[in-house]
Formats: structure tokens, sequence, C-alpha cells
């Protein structure tokens, strides 16, 4: 059967690789004594899938990895048997039994992420020039950013990835949902820039921190977040 | 939530910036106000080799088990990171708490091979700390040094306050007992590093003095003052087979050079391989207990969640319950899917069937290590291997499927000869052969053969200490003539060969037998920007060029000179329990070739016994 892991990733740990958190996470299955299934072959490894890698130095409180168990307690307990595996940075919220179909593999099912901007020092944004601010940088026809991938540079109108995007009651965060995954993936700092370079502000003064919240699935009008795509084990 | 030393900007400019945030599984974490000692224990190289030594995490462990006593661990920041901490003054830190190195009581080092020394001083200039023990005032930490190149601790004498000579599982407490009564009754920092002078297994350099000859060699060596001892004799733990043995090692994030649980079946050899320094200065052999480690087997898998378990001993295939411990560790590993790794086994039949027993199908390549390639060379070395055993392992192994093998050699032996250096290249034609003798449709495909040399490097308390060590252009010369003989062997193209640079083997060289004036060739060639001297990428030539000009220290003073029997060495005062005379004895006997019995069949009177425990007091077999 196949599980889904959903768990946050905070503090210091913000600076351990993606790589290094696969491995952490095999060693605290082990430690937890969970009977993953292991492939066939020369070299037996657990099945894991991991979805969408979070950039070196961002926290968040949605990140999500499936793998493949011989059997499994229910969800409640499956959580309590990893969160005593876990470092003080990382936390499981969520074990959900998933399909074990290949289109649910949580890597190819990602379409669009939520993240969540603050000042690193808590306070809030300036009211006159972020509330109204960002609403003018919305309202723009096209929003037209130089986007870096492996191969090139290239100036893209990122707008249509930009799915929604305001600032907080409180003033204190700058909610963004954007896209992500294979097809028109964004990456939050390049539509931070692109605000601040619309404001005519130097993104250096401010000291921003910002966090990846949820990672979603299906289409922008129908998201759903990775978490609600199985069911809970009783 | 801990705060950083470092800031998010900085961490994200540096590779792999998980090395220093801390914070890993079963890393222990203290409240510094409960605690009356800190101890920074710092690994001179990166945090991947670190976090892999053995050494550390037992240390760590006990550090940790003692009350009132808190050990959190330093690693050196690699050139990346070093260059902004230069640049931006911030002061070099310990991964748990990320408080400055320089706020703590004891700064212990960890120094297991000499090309670190660089990065020694490195540790002591990012924290703050003045390089010479002599500036150092009552404020900075006590600055400790062990590991195996603590047995010849000169060169680095003037950079430390206190060494630790032997394993660090019997002196610390009292040392830290007599820091903590020090600082009760106000004692200075002399006053307390004479009390810790008078310690077991404890040398405090500042009240030993050399003195030297005209021609450079030390004339005398002893205490300035009367109430240091005149000798300082090794501690070990004489009683192993229960010996302390870290349950919840550290385990990090960032990969690891041993990303694995390790197993320590034993300490010391019975072999007495003439070059081997390991094998004299953990004398005698000591076996843990099998019950012992089927208990600590359990809980290590249970606490690391490693799919990977290695023995660790300087000669596995000596443990004599293997078969029992290997059976055991089969059963719980394949029940648990973890693999077993078994280096420095003897390749034999029995070492043959477990390796099948555990690789299944795959046949990664077979390690020999023959060290030298001729019969003669072998029996200089008191390696106490035939041919005919080599061969032997070798068929056996072709027979079972595998088909690569590597082999280990070491050029510049004492008294090799041309025909010594191209019997390697034979001993190579001769496996090769071997191969081909098995009919062709048993064979798996064609056999590859892979001989390394290393230059061979003369160590203290051994018996090649006094043994001149071949200069940089004799050892190239050597493998030159080794490469042309392998490339006209019959079977050439089966065979590949490759050889270790003759620089740092040099250098390593000098520093091993080593005196006290070459504390101002580390400096200089620190000063120069040698640093990370042990990775190729990193080691700096000019660094050390320059260093030796500006010092005017001859480097073939300390390696090619033949020292005479009765020359007094800079690591004298130090008593492994191996004498001085038993070695004396070994480097005549390897002139004419004769070798030595092993501990097992009998006792050579090395002088270990003296410890009153391991194989030398076990029964008659």
């Amino acid at each position: 059967m196949r599980l889904r892991v959903k768990f946050t990733k905070t503090g210091p740990m913000r600076f351990t690789s993606h790589l290094d958190i696969m491995r952490y996470f095999q060693k605290a299955l082990r430690r937890a004594d969970i009977n993953v299934s292991l492939s066939e072959g020369f070299s037996p490894h657990m099945l894991m899938s991991f979805a969408l890698p979070l950039p070196l130095g961002m926290s968040s409180t949605g990140e999500y990895f499936d793998v493949d168990v011989k059997d499994a307690p229910a969800s409640d307990e499956m959580i309590r048997r990893l969160n005593e595996q876990m470092c003080e940075d990382i936390t499981v919220l969520s074990v959900i039994k998933i399909p074990e179909d290949k289109a649910n593999k949580c890597m190819s099912l990602v379409t669009g992420a939520d993240y969540s901007v603050t000042l690193a020092d808590g306070g809030k944004f300036d009211e006159e020039i972020f509330a109204d601010g960002i609403q003018r940088f919305m309202a723009q026809d096209k929003i037209m950013a130089v986007k870096k991938t492996k191969r090139n540079e290239e100036l893209t109108d990122i707008k249509p990835f930009i799915y929604s995007f305001y600032i907080s009651e409180d003033l204190k965060t700058i909610h963004l949902r954007a896209g992500a995954g294979s097809v028109g993936h964004l990456r939050s700092d390049l539509v931070m820039n692109s605000l601040f370079e619309f404001l005519g502000l130097d993104a250096e003064k401010y000291e921003l921190s910002s966090q990846r919240d949820e990672l979603l699935s299906g289409k922008p009008e129908h998201f759903v977040p990775l978490y609600k795509m199985g069911e809970v084990m009783y | 939530m801990r705060k950083l030393a470092l800031p998010d900007d900085v961490l994200l400019k540096v590779e792999k910036p998980g090395r220093y945030t801390g914070n890993e599984i079963n890393s222990v974490m203290k409240s510094k106000d409960e605690v009356d000692i800190r101890f920074a224990f710092a690994f001179p190289d990166t945090y991947e080799v670190g976090m892999s030594n053995l050494g550390v995490q037992i240390l760590y462990d006990m550090f940790n088990s003692f009350e009132g006593v808190w050990c959190e661990r330093v690693y050196s920041p690699w050139i990346d990171l070093d260059k902004i901490m230069r640049e931006k003054n911030i002061p070099l830190f310990a991964c748990e708490s990320q408080d400055p190195v320089k706020c703590f009581d004891f700064l212990g080092i960890s120094l297991q091979y000499e090309m670190c020394y660089t990065n020694v001083l490195q540790i002591l200039d990012l924290s703050g700390i003045p390089l010479y023990a002599k500036y150092r005032s009552e404020d900075d930490p006590i600055v400790i040094g062990g590991g195996s190149c603590a047995y010849n601790p000169e060169p680095l004498a003037s950079f430390f306050d206190l060494f630790y000579i032997g394993e660090g599982e019997i002196s610390y407490k009292e040392l830290f007992e007599t820091y903590r009564e020090a600082k009760k009754a106000g004692l200075s920092r002399m006053e307390f590093l004479k009390k810790a002078a008078n310690i077991d297994g404890i040398y405090a350099p500042a009240f030993y003095e050399p003195e030297y000859n005209e021609d450079g060699t030390l004339k005398a060596f002893g205490p300035v003052t009367e109430d240091v001892p005149a000798t300082v004799r090794k501690v070990i733990v004489s009683d192993f087979k229960n010996a302390p043995y870290p349950k919840k090692p550290v385990i990090p994030y960032v990969q690891a050079v041993m990303d694995r649980m390790v197993l320590e079946i034993q300490r010391g050899c019975i072999r007495g391989c003439r070059f081997c320094q390991a094998g004299y200065i953990y004398r005698p052999l000591r076996e843990r207990s099998l019950d012992e480690m089927k208990e600590m087997v359990r809980e290590l898998i249970y606490n690391t969640g490693y799919d990977e378990i290695s023995l660790n001993s300087l000669s596995s295939s000596d443990y004599e319950k293997l078969p029992e411990l290997l059976d055991y560790l089969i059963g719980i590993c394949n029940e648990k899917g973890i693999n077993i790794s078994l280096p420095s086994l003897r390749i034999d039949a029995f070492s043959l069937d477990v390796m099948n027993k555990i690789q299944d199908v795959k046949k990664s390549s077979l390690t020999f290590a023959p060290e030298a390639g001729s019969q003669r060379m072998r029996d200089v070395i008191n390696k106490n291997l035939s041919e005919e055993s080599i061969l032997g392992g070798a068929l056996e192994a072709f027979k079972g499927g595998w088909n690569k093998v590597k082999l280990y050699f070491m050029l510049g032996l004492p008294g090799e000869t041309d025909e010594d250096v191209k019997e390697i290249s034979h001993l190579c034609q001769k496996i090769a052969e071997t191969y081909y003798e098995i009919p062709k449709e048993e064979r798996n495909g064609k056999v590859a053969i892979t001989a390394s040399t290393s230059f061979f490097v003369p160590k203290p308390f051994t018996a090649f200490q006094w043994a001149p060590m071949n200069k940089e252009d004799e050892f190239l010369e050597k493998a030159r003539m080794l490469k042309n003989e392998i490339r006209s062997e019959v079977n050439q193209r089966s065979m590949s060969y490759r050889y270790h640079d003759a620089e740092v083997s040099v250098l390593e060289g000098v520093f091993a037998r080593g005196d006290r004036k070459l504390d101002k060739l580390i400096e200089a060639a620190y000063r120069n920007g040698a640093l990370f001297d042990s990775w190729t990428d990193t080691f700096n030539s000019d660094a050390w060029k320059k260093a030796f000009e500006e010092t005017g220290i001859d480097p073939y003073f300390y390696t090619a000179r033949e020292r005479s029997e009765d020359e007094l060495f800079p690591w004298d005062f130090i008593d492994i329990g191996v004498t001085k005379k038993f070695l004396l004895k070994e480097w005549k006997k390897s002139q004419e070739a004769v070798t030595t019995m092993n501990c097992r069949e009998g006792c050579s009177g090395c002088g270990a016994r003296c410890f009153g425990g391991g194989i030398c007091f076990a029964p008659e077999s």
C-alpha cells in the first residue's frame, strides 16, 4: 500500500538539502519501525517519491513524500511514531493512504503552491506602498520577468501563473498562490522581485522570509491540497 | 528555537550549509547554566570527514554522560566559509549551542593524520585563540590534542596546552575533576596545567624542553620543573570486553563519508607489521565480547536507522568469534534489509563464503593488501603473507565469480631493490594467469587487476622509525619503473596502475618524525595560505615550498636521513608499552628479512603486557 506523508521543515532545517531530507526520512522510517517495502534487485531501496523540492533556505509547512509500505498502523499512530523520531524543526502533520496508480505520484501531481512572505522582524508592510501596490501590480496586462532555467534565461509573461497575490488585513503577510511543478513553475522570489522592481523599491533593504504553505494539485480553479487526495486510516 | 551563528545570507552562499547548523539526531543539547565544564571537540577537517570518526563519537557520548559537562562538536569551515568568516569577523562556533569556541573551558582537537596540521591553526585562529600556547590568557580555553598523531606531539607542541596520549576513555574524568578543583581554588592556568601533567596519559609541553646537538638532532629532552613526570605512559582500556560504546551516535543530515553504523569489534592488532604504527601503538589486542556486540547491534539499528553496518578493526579476520558474529549479523540484517560491509578481511575460503552470503549476486571488486611484491620484501615488513596464499585466495575468488581485484602496495620500503619493485608487476601477472587457468566457460568475462601504490612513510613507534625515507624523485622513478614493467607483462591489458602523490607523502614524512622546531614551518605554511592539505584540490604546494624557504628547514633532515641506533627521538619520552629495545630488535630482524610470530602464535615480549589485559593474558592456545 502507498502512503502520503505531509510534514513541515522550518528553522535551521531550512538549510538541509532535498537529498539530505530524503536520507533523513529513510532513517526515520526505520527508527520508527515502519514496515516499508523495498525494491527488488541488487541494491534494495525504499520506494519513495518526494514532491517538488523546496528551495534551500525556505521554510515550509506543506512538504510531502509518498512511500510504499507492506502494512501500516492507523494514521494517528503513524504520525505519533514518526514524530517521536523527528528533530525539532520537522513535524509530521498527516499520513493518508493513497491509490497506487502511477498518475498519483506526488512528484507529478503538483501544479500549484501557496506561499506566504513576511518581514523577517515580524513587522508590518507599509500599507500605502503595498496594499495599493500589489493591486496595481496585478492590474497590469502582462508581467514580464526573466525566468531562469537550467539551460537559459527567458523574458516571459509570468502573470498567467500568478493565481492570487494579496496582503493580509494585519499587513504582516503577503500571500501568493502560483504555478508549480513541471509546467508553469514560478519561484516566489521571482514574483517578489518583480513586485519590488515595479514599485521602484530596493529589494535588498527588505529582509524577507518566505515560506511555502501548501502544495496543490489539479486545475487552478479546482486546486486540491495534496493531503486531501487519499483517505485517513483508522 | 536555536539561534544560528551564521546569518541566512551567509548560509545561502556557502556549499552544504547543513554542515554548520547542528541539531542532528542524537546530538546533545544541555543548558549552559546547568553545566560547569564546556568542551568544544574539534575535528580539523570537513564536517563529512569528522562526522565519520568513531573516536569522536565515543568521546562525545562519554563526555555528555558526565554530570556537569557539555561536549559540543566543531569542524573546520570549508574554504568558502573560512573566507567569509575572516572578512566579516565571525568567530568559530560549536554546532550544538552555536556559541563561540572561545567561551568554552576546553578545546579538544582530534589529530588523526599529519596533513591536518594547518587546519589545527585555522581552528585556533578563527576561534580568536592565540596560536602559540605561551601567549594564551586565563580566559582562553585549555587546548588539548589527542588521537594517533599525539603519539609524536612535538611538531605541534607550541600550539597546545595539553596532549592526551592514549585512549580517551581513561583519564578525562580525572582531568575534568582537576579542572573543577583548580577553578574552585582560584589556581592560575599554569598551576592547573601542572596538576594536569601529573594525570596518567597527559603531557603538558610547557614543562618540557628539548636540547639539540649541533647537527640538529636531539641531545636531551625532559622536564624543566621537578614536579612533572619524565615519561608519559599511554593509557588504554584494559578491560575492553564490556567497554562503553555510543549506543546513540550522532546522525548527520549532510551525508558523511561513512554513512553507516560502525561496530568496533576489537582494538589493537596481533600482526606486528613493521611499517604499521597502529599495529604498535594500540597494542595489546583486546576483543569485545560477542554477547555485548549482539546487544549493541540491535540498539544501533533501532537508534540510528542506518541501512548499512560496518565492522571496525585493524584486522577483522583475526577476531576469534568472527564466524559466530557474522552469522548473527547476517540473520538480523537480512530481516531488516541492512547491508553488511566487511573491510580489512583476509581473502580466504571463509571470507569468500561470507561475502557470497551477504552480497547475493552482486560481485564488487575484491581488495588485497600484500603491501610488497616480493616475498623477501613481505618478510622484511613482517607481513606474514605468502605468494601461495595470495594466489590461492585469488583463485578461490575467481572461481566464486569475482573478476575485479584491487591490490595495494607500498613503494620505498626499507632495503627495497629495483627487483623488489618489479616483483609487484610480476605478482599482478601471476594473478592474471591464475584467472586464465580457470576453464573459459567458468570465467566471468575478462579479469581486471588494479594495482595502487602509496609511498612509504616511516612512522614513530614502529620498527622502521630508524629508516630513511625516499626522496620525491626516487619515489617517482620507482613508480615509473613499475609502470614500465607492468606495460611489458603478457596480460598488461588486464592491469591498471595508479600511484599516490609524492609531495604530500614527503610532507607527511617530515611531520611524522618531526620535532618542536617544526612549529615555525606549520605557522609559515598556514600564513602562506596552506589549508586542507590532505585534499588534492586544495593542497597548496607553493605555500609549503615558500614556508621551507622562509624557515630554512630542510625536509630531508627529517625524512631521508638514516637515524643511528642510539639516536634520541623527540617521541622517546612517551611510553607506549612496546619498548624501544623491542622495536630495534625488529628493525635488525627486518634487515635480515627474518619474520616475527604474531601475538596469538606466541609472545615476543614487546612490552605491552604491562597494561595487564588483552591477548597478553589469553590462555595459551
